[in-house]
């Protein structure tokens, strides 16, 4: 069997196994290759970054755990970066196996910057109804979400002194595994005149440029590769926590994957490369033996 | 037939033309000149006639942090009215002088920036509850000045909140009645809560030292704060929806807000109008730099409006003070006795059809100066006209498609183009009889409210008649039950259609878990068991739409893929052999049934796109030759 | 009994529909009150959808071991995590109760546990999976047979290559393509317009659809077709 016949026949499982060892090895030993940021993450990032202390952000995180590893790093990040500059996150989820992993993010940045539940932040949990929960809150958020995760009424909440409504927020993103962009911008964001931001898994993101583009969401973090964007960004402008030297920020996680995703998708355009060699090649040895035929 | 379509579309772009006139018609506010000409009808005191019917309240209760509203007038300051030339007066004792040039003028008098050119209005496109400002700045504001508007107080403003002497009774009995039940109930509550607080302490610590004691803490913990603390503050909160839900609504039929918020705001406004004449809004301590224009507000003004850069402020509520402020309670004990803790402020929401004067307080520093706006009523506004694009819009493509289907119904002979994916049903389904396999048929991951999953059960029908025809086997596996539902009826429609219900199963249309990769597994899993030779994907896919496609192709399948989800087509491209792209899974209803219904609606859809294009045309031409096209721009964009 | 099956619902979606098309254009109070009140009935609704959803799947998998269908195996080990579960998840089972006195997780319980050291690698694992069928698909599908195939297969290339930090290293170190660049035109231009294309062409169809069924022409979701 020649080399082409070997390609194009090639087991499934060794193509499984060179995949494996481009993931694992580039996180054992990482390569740090640089990362430059985009404005479609910038458009994210600055919206945020402008914001006054005492401003409110509605926190979305539309994702389960098959999404972690793009959106739960963009997650910490997006709440590390209100803390940051003192503005209270709101989080909420629309999707039912969400709630664990932010409840994870909540409670692992509310530690790290020592903040209060109802007070410098609130984790609302999870409503079935989807488009429903967010027509419920432009209502009122404390009669859709009456109390909070962890069951305490939301109505007295300090934090909700002065946010009543969607409309009331100073920003929304939503960080969607599925649909929900459509969902927030159609009935939340555009409606109630409220700035939104969009981060989604990367097969997701090429469609929602044309929302990007005509201005419905200021910005677009696409990916593994977008929430890398967005920790370059957070460490580059805040390289300690708080400002405190002795708490340097550490890498992100998504930072890390970058690595491993550059590895892969260099063996997989090589792959295509290679094989459509082959095809090419065995398609004109085919054709000379017929002709010799 | 050809007549037909050209009589709808010469409607159609009359509709359009006609559409076109009124969103020129933009909604400018009337011109008021005078700063005290009113806009609309001033409803006179006890003018039943002129008041609009009144909305059901929004919570205006705050829970107050201790902030504190700015002083109305800064003490000793006195108030200079509109007009009044400020050169060589005294403004205040302890007058500023100020650094900007142009803002001093010599003989020590200083001159703060005042509006002119003012016009007050009813703001359109809310319900009513909002006034309108616009002027502009005559002389420069800086990053220290700040602007309140206020409203004036009047008795009738009063009287709005004031309480008839039955709704005081109402009050009055539900109050005692939740005194009542409240005094065997706070007790406990509070104790527990304390108990609870020591508890966590000790608790805590317990765990930390890993003590025996932990497990008899953990304990009592849970008995003071689940038993007690939870349970009796639930009942408390049962007692508070109680006295809500039955002093929801006045007896007069004013019923904008409960009883309870009417009888706070009445106080809290009596209060402030006991400190002075004038009461703050929610324009109050703001920076003018902050402030934005008319050209910010296309939705109010239009997209191109006259004199863009005058400054817009709209007053919806009035801020008013917890009347404990000057010495009077709104209740006596309240908290021992209701539970019930006043707001330090509320905002009191403007009522339509109360005309309200107003007056603008311009500070800098320890400068005040104070101008008198004018008036105007607020309206209760029913129809929203920035969104008047939008409705015209929608009226046109329903008559569209209705006119379309009418059409449809009574020519059945539609031309629709040959769609691929769709002619090959026929062979796929051919080929799972002559191999003895069944075919796998799925209506995606989303539920049935869904329209794309809607179309899927649409084809699943058509498909269970050609595999009832075929005499062949159906399996369709839902993540949804509601989807289940359906898909059992439409498939037992379509067996019985074909003349074959003897040969339906119930069993082959089954749930499998809502859970999507567990789904998916176990899809997968009847894929590889039984090796279906057809495998239909319709409908809205996720994340896995990779993983069921190629564990079809590698069974060796024929795959048939219809979705709009945008972001699985590459995938489904790539691994089936036919796909229906977008909206061709709404179109492979109308041309597997060939209704007329179906073949209607497509034909609206084709029209409403081609009108679609026509506008995406003219726009980038108007654009390209740089002429005005703000009149297109009002016509289509969301304002 | 017949009107409730056919007419009534047809009555029903066309008063529903149009109330609420038309408050949309209504900005009152009592327009936003009507509002919260729908969406108030329809997330009790979609609440009842979930305990559906689980009858279902309880029916489905007592009947599937009663009748010892092929598989019935599994149908044991879903149940049980079912209900171990779904008992972890309503009951306030401490790690005390089960044994694990040494196991002291304040706040924390076995429901927290399972979901993050079960469901969430499991759940992560699935959707992994997808790495590696990408890759062989990929191997083995992405052939240049035609001119639009090999448009494709260049737009992809290139797409994934600049969209990794890689692709950024090999432009300023190794060639003077610019992939990233190219990544991103590719996505704010063709892709957009694509995407834009088929975007307005689907939501027109979603509008005939919701016209079709206010107007009750269309009743597929009664069940039974028209």
């Amino acid at each position: 069997m020649d080399f082409v016949s070997f390609v194009l026949n090639l087991d499934r499982r060794v193509i499984y196994t060179i995949v494996a060892l481009c993931v694992v090895v580039p996180l054992v030993k990482p390569l740090s290759l640089p990362i430059d940021t985009t404005p479609e993450v910038e458009g994210i990032y600055d919206v945020i970054e402008q914001l006054p202390a005492g401003s409110h952000v509605l926190v979305a995180g539309d994702f389960d755990p098959a999404s972690k590893p793009e959106l739960f790093p963009m997650l910490e990040a997006v709440l590390a970066h209100c803390f940051e500059k003192d503005i209270h996150p709101h989080l909420l989820t629309l999707w039912p196996a969400g709630p664990g992993l932010m409840q994870r993010a909540i409670e692992n940045q509310a530690a790290i910057y020592n903040k209060q539940s109802g007070t410098d932040y609130c984790f609302l949990g999870f409503r079935y109804g989807s488009a429903a929960v967010v027509l419920g809150m432009t209502g009122s958020v404390t009669e859709t979400f009456t109390t909070d995760f962890y069951g305490t009424p939301t109505a007295t909440m300090p934090i909700y002194e002065d946010v009543h409504r969607v409309a009331d927020f100073d920003y929304i993103i939503d960080l969607a595994a599925g649909a929900t962009v459509e969902i927030w911008i159609a009935y939340g964001a555009e409606p109630q005149g409220v700035p939104m931001g969009a981060s989604c898994t990367a097969v997701s993101a090429a469609g929602y440029y044309p929302y990007l583009q005509a201005g419905q969401i200021t910005g677009l973090a696409g990916g593994m590769l977008g929430t890398a964007e967005y920790e370059v960004l957070l460490s580059r402008n805040y390289p300690d926590i708080q400002g405190d030297k002795s708490r340097p920020r550490p890498t992100g996680e998504a930072t890390k994957g970058m690595d491993a995703q550059s590895a892969v998708h260099v063996f997989i355009v090589l792959s295509i490369i290679v094989a459509n060699v082959c095809f090419y090649l065995s398609v004109r040895r085919e054709r000379e033996e017929r002709r010799k035929a | 037939m050809r007549r037909s379509w050209l009589v709808l579309l010469a409607i159609l772009m009359l509709l359009g033309a006609f559409s076109l006139s009124l969103a020129q018609t933009t909604d400018e506010p009337p011109d008021t000149d005078a700063p005290d000409q009113e806009v609309g009808a001033p409803v006179e005191p006890g003018d039943e006639e002129g008041q609009e019917p009144a909305l059901p309240a929004e919570d205006v209760e705050e829970a107050g942090e201790g902030e504190e509203e700015p002083a109305m007038e800064a003490p000793g300051d006195e108030e200079i009215s509109a007009g009044d030339e400020l050169a060589g007066e005294e403004v205040a004792a302890e007058e500023t002088e100020l650094e900007e040039p142009g803002l001093g003028t010599p003989g020590g008098g200083l001159v703060l920036p005042r509006p002119n050119q003012v016009e007050v209005f009813d703001v359109p496109n809310d319900g009513g509850a909002g006034l309108g400002v616009l002027w502009y700045w005559d002389g420069a504001t800086s990053a220290q000045t700040r602007i309140y508007i206020e409203v004036k107080s009047s008795p009738e403003l009063l009287d709005e909140y004031r309480l008839t002497d039955d709704e005081w009774n109402r009050l009055s009995r539900e109050l005692d009645a939740l005194e009542a039940d409240l005094r065997d109930i706070l007790p406990v509550r509070n104790a527990a809560r304390a108990e609870t607080v020591e508890l966590d302490i000790a608790l805590r610590k317990a765990i930390a030292d890993e003590s025996p004691e932990a497990a008899r803490l953990r304990r009592e913990y849970w008995q003071k704060q689940i038993v007690e603390n939870e349970r009796m503050q639930t009942r408390r909160d049962k007692l508070w929806d109680r006295l809500q839900r039955r002093t929801g609504r006045s007896s007069a039929g004013d019923d904008r807000l409960p009883l309870l918020e009417k009888y706070q705001a009445f106080r809290y406004l009596e209060a402030a109008f006991a400190q002075g004449e004038w009461i703050s809004t929610n324009i109050a301590n703001v920076n003018p730099e902050m402030i934005e224009t008319k050209a910010d507000y296309p939705d109010l003004f239009g997209l191109d409006p006259e004199e863009a850069d005058k400054l817009y402020a709209a007053v919806n509520s009035l801020r008013a003070v917890n009347p404990a402020a000057i010495g009077e309670e709104l209740f006596v004990n309240a908290e021992a006795r209701y539970d019930y803790q006043a707001p330090n402020t509320v905002s009191i929401p403007l009522t339509p059809g109360v005309h309200y004067d107003l007056r603008m307080v311009v500070m800098e520093g320890e400068l005040i100066q104070t101008h008198d706006l004018g008036g105007a009523a607020t309206r209760t506004n029913y129809l929203d006209r920035s969104k008047l694009n939008n409705l015209i819009f929608a009226a046109v493509f329903a008559a569209l498609i209705l006119s379309a289907i009418a059409i449809a119904r009574r020519n059945p002979k539609m031309f629709i183009r040959r769609i691929s994916g769709l002619e090959a049903v026929d062979e796929a389904i051919g080929r799972a009889t002559e191999m003895g396999k069944p075919v796998l048929y799925l209506c995606g991951l989303d539920p049935l409210s869904t329209l794309p999953t809607i179309a899927a059960v649409n084809i699943l029908g058509r498909v269970a008649r050609r595999i009832a025809d075929y005499d062949s086997d159906l399996l369709v596996p839902c993540r949804d039950p509601v989807v289940l539902t359906v898909a059992q009826e439409v498939v037992k429609e379509g067996y019985i259609d074909a003349g074959r219900p003897d040969a339906y199963r119930e069993d082959n249309i089954f749930f499998v878990t809502d859970d999507q990769f567990s789904y998916t597994a176990a899809t997968c899993g009847i894929m590889m068991r039984e090796k279906p030779a057809a495998n239909f994907f319709m409908g809205y896919y996720y994340a896995e739409s990779l993983l069921l496609a190629e564990t079809g192709a590698s069974t060796g399948a024929i795959q048939i893929a219809g979705t709009d989800a945008l972001h699985q087509l590459p995938f489904f491209i790539t691994t089936c052999d036919y796909t229906l792209i977008g909206e061709e899974l709404y179109a492979a209803s109308a041309y597997l049934s060939r209704e007329p219904m179906l073949l209607g609606s497509l034909k609206g859809q084709d029209i409403g796109k081609a009108m679609v294009m026509l506008l995406i045309i003219l726009q980038t031409l108007f654009f390209i030759i740089s002429a005005n096209w703000n009149w297109l721009r009002m016509l289509v964009e969301p304002l | 009994m017949l009107f409730f099956k056919r007419q009534w619902p047809v009555i029903v979606a066309f008063v529903v529909g149009i109330v609420m098309w038309a408050r949309y254009y209504i900005p009152t109070d009592e327009s936003q009150t009507l509002q919260d009140e729908f969406t108030r009935w329809a997330r009790i609704l979609v609440g009842f959808a979930a305990i559906l959803g689980i009858l279902s799947l309880l029916h489905h998998h007592v009947s599937k071991i009663r009748l010892k269908k092929p598989g019935f195996g599994f149908s044991y080990i879903t149940l049980a995590a079912f209900i171990v579960m779904g008992l972890a998840g309503l009951l306030p089972i401490s790690w005390r109760w089960l044994g694990f006195a040494g196991m002291q997780i304040h706040g924390e319980g076995p429901w927290n546990w399972m979901f993050n050291n079960m469901f969430v690698p499991m759940q992560a694992t699935m959707f992994s999976v997808l790495a590696f069928f990408i890759a062989s698909a990929a191997f083995r599908a992405f052939r240049a047979r035609s001119m639009e195939a090999t448009s494709l297969l260049l737009a992809a290339c290139i797409m994934m290559i600049g969209r990794v930090p890689i692709g950024k290293w090999i432009a300023d170190s190794v060639t003077f393509f610019n992939t990233p660049e190219a990544a991103s035109w590719l996505l704010n231009i063709p892709n957009a317009a694509a995407q834009r294309g088929i975007l307005l062409g689907v939501l027109l169809s979603q509008i005939a659809i919701a016209v079709r069924i206010i107007f009750g022409i269309e009743r597929t979701y009664m069940g039974g077709g028209d």
